[in-house]
């Protein structure tokens, strides 16, 4: 399976997908125009990823913008993750923000709600 | 007004710190949002009223550019749009307008009075609940952008929905207040 490498542009996130190490991230913005488009090649990669998962899969996600169709295609990433953790894979998602930025914080929270796969809110990588 | 000095008064003595009108397209929506982002930046507001204001325009935009009734010639969809900050008394102000069909009219005015009614902690929960049911429209969304503007400007939005000389097309403008203060504070 590959390393899947999206470069970062004014409306899509910067994307890295490990199936070695596991170590995943987002960074920048997400509003794509056709999020479906942009997130199918994401979905599918991770399909086949949670079916052998490496030990340990780590998800850090460093977002500035993010539009809400973003919001529900990262809600499907953290429920395929969940899959993951139930091939053995120690999942766990880093949510970074800026320790100003409420609504960033907010949104992690409604994630920790929303999935059974432990997410760490981390004040800029602290 | 005769000349560019008059209407850069008049645009300060209304508080307008951006406007755009014009037809929409992806790469405009991008550029807006660059410019609303540094504009605001180099006024000094604080990142989370900067966010607040950029994410509503984020939503109100994609969902105009999807949704907004598209009247270009010979086939061609073109979505014209008005966009406007201004900066009052009590905070910002984004303002939008645009043409809308009868039909999403018809959705959208029950969809904005039903969300307008809601609390904060209910429109969170109805957040989490259209969030969790996970059903995304072809375009994205799946109406969670109206809920989210709501939640990011704490306030009612402001609508109207008029009609115009064409029987079947609408005009929609909405006004979106983002206090700089908490709400309880103003009305003291």
């Amino acid at each position: 399976m590959n390393k899947l490498e999206l470069l970062p542009t004014a409306t899509t996130p910067g994307v890295t997908l490990d199936p070695v190490s596991g170590q995943f991230s987002f960074w920048g913005r997400s509003l794509p125009d056709n999020s479906h488009e942009f997130f199918k090649q994401i979905h599918d990669w991770l399909v086949e990823y949670v079916s052998k998962p490496a030990e340990g899969t780590e998800l850090a996600f460093r977002l500035e913008y993010f539009n809400t169709s973003s919001t529900a295609h990262f809600l499907k990433v953290f429920k395929k993750l969940e899959t993951a953790a139930q091939n053995g894979s120690q999942v766990q998602v880093r949510w970074i923000y800026d320790p100003e930025d409420e609504d960033m914080r907010e949104a992690g929270e409604d994630f920790q709600t929303l999935t059974t796969i432990r997410i760490v809110l981390d004040a800029e990588g602290n | 007004m005769s000349s560019p000095k008059d209407l850069q008064t008049f645009m300060a003595s209304q508080g307008i710190l951006f406007s755009f009108s014009g037809e929409l397209s992806a790469d405009i929506i991008t550029s807006i949002l660059h410019l609303l982002d540094n504009k605001l930046k180099l006024k000094g507001v604080g990142i989370r009223r900067k966010k607040n204001i950029v994410n509503i325009a984020i939503e109100c935009l994609q969902n105009i550019h999807y949704h907004g009734l598209g009247l270009g010639e010979e086939g061609r969809r073109q979505v014209n749009c008005m966009v406007t900050l201004v900066r009052n008394e009590v905070g910002y102000e984004l303002w939008f307008a645009n043409h809308i069909g009868v039909e999403d009219a018809t959705v959208l005015h029950p969809r904005l009075t039903f969300l307008n009614s809601l609390s904060t902690d209910q429109l969170h929960e109805e957040y989490l609940t259209v969030l969790n049911r996970g059903v995304l429209s072809p375009k994205g969304g799946g109406g969670l952008g109206l809920i989210r503007i709501l939640r990011e400007a704490g306030q009612p939005i402001l609508f109207e929905i008029t009609p115009t000389s064409v029987p079947e097309v609408l005009d929609l403008s909405l006004k979106i207040a983002i206090p700089v203060m908490s709400p309880a504070l103003i009305v003291a």
